[in-house]
């Protein structure tokens, strides 16, 4: 089982070391937890980039220890900050292409919509199958709201316990135990309906 | 299956994607990495007023937003008290110097400052 946040004990200052470490753990599930909310995979890098620097450039001389918790919420911020940046840049693109002509919209082109990141269509059916499930689950995951996508990821995925969910998602315990029923309830839900028990 | 059951099931396949990742995404994580880590190095060297800083940002960032506006109002209160304070000691000071003229009790110094001199004849013709 992978280590959880709470692996992290110690409260002398981080290391290089340790902060390499730390990173080389955090990053991928980070790019993941990043293109869940944005859908978007260069974006999502660049949110994790940014979420690095910010870890190392203001807070190098934290604890070990706080960590976990200091680059959860920084993520968070920074995936928000995208979300800000996405609104404004969307109005002003609605503002515009209302004065473009209907030509434009012959550029729409549906294949660019699909996940090519799978390409084990020519493996055995054991793998397609887990492969198809797989990205059922992440379907599941995208189709969330995103206060509940991020308690369940905080809590079950990074193994925050609930107080340090409540702390990087900046709100109540209670509020926590909700997002993460609802999480689990709308997984269960979206993958039944799919056809698929776990 | 309870709510944990199903949770630790998603987290499994979740987990094992992990290790799906596009070659694109490995490399631009790993230059994301030593590009912190250089900032690190950078950081580690500004000495004790940084690491203050640090301190102070990060039990922010954890804290909460409360927090956030706690600290500089008691920055805010300290001052202001402190600017009372000061005013009140030098009325007080003054209030001082006006009785032990009132009761002659003036240092023998006072009698020798030339601005002691002209502030008593000002004094006197403003009377």
């Amino acid at each position: 089982m992978r280590p959880g946040p709470r692996r992290l004990g110690t409260n002398s200052l981080a290391t290089e070391k340790e902060l390499a470490a730390f990173l080389a753990d955090v990053e991928r599930r980070a790019y993941k937890q990043a293109v869940f909310a944005v859908r978007d995979e260069h974006a999502a890098l660049d949110i994790v980039q940014d979420s690095m620097l910010k870890l190392a450039d203001k807070y190098a001389l934290r604890p070990e220890a706080e960590l976990p918790l200091l680059f959860q919420r920084i993520l968070q911020n920074t995936i928000r900050d995208y979300y800000r940046r996405q609104k404004v840049r969307s109005t002003w693109t609605t503002l515009f292409s209302s004065f473009r002509s209907q030509d434009d919209d012959g550029e729409f082109d549906l294949l660019e919509t699909l996940d090519t990141r799978d390409g084990n269509a020519d493996g055995p059916a054991e793998r397609l199958e887990r492969a198809q499930i797989a990205n059922l689950i992440e379907e599941a995951l995208q189709s969330l709201p995103g206060r509940q996508r991020q308690a369940f990821l905080l809590r079950y995925w990074e193994e925050f316990d609930v107080a340090e969910t409540a702390s990087a998602m900046g709100c109540s315990e209670g509020s926590v135990k909700t997002h993460c029923s609802r999480a689990n309830h709308a997984i269960a839900a979206f993958l039944r309906k799919k056809g698929i028990e776990l | 299956m309870n709510e944990d059951d199903l949770a630790r099931r998603v987290v499994g396949v979740l987990d094992s994607r992990l290790a799906e990742l596009p070659a694109f995404a490995e490399e631009r994580l790993a230059k994301s990495r030593d590009a912190a880590l250089a900032r690190h190095r950078e950081r580690t060297k500004a000495g004790w007023a940084g690491a203050a800083a640090d301190w102070l940002r990060g039990w922010a960032l954890v804290h909460g937003t409360a927090t956030r506006v706690a600290i500089p109002a008691v920055f805010v209160v300290a001052a202001t008290s402190g600017l009372f304070y000061w005013q009140a000691q030098s009325q007080q000071d003054s209030l001082e110097f006006e009785a032990a003229l009132l009761a002659d009790e003036l240092p023998i110094h006072a009698y020798t400052d030339p601005g002691f001199d002209a502030w008593l004849q000002n004094a006197s013709y403003e009377e």
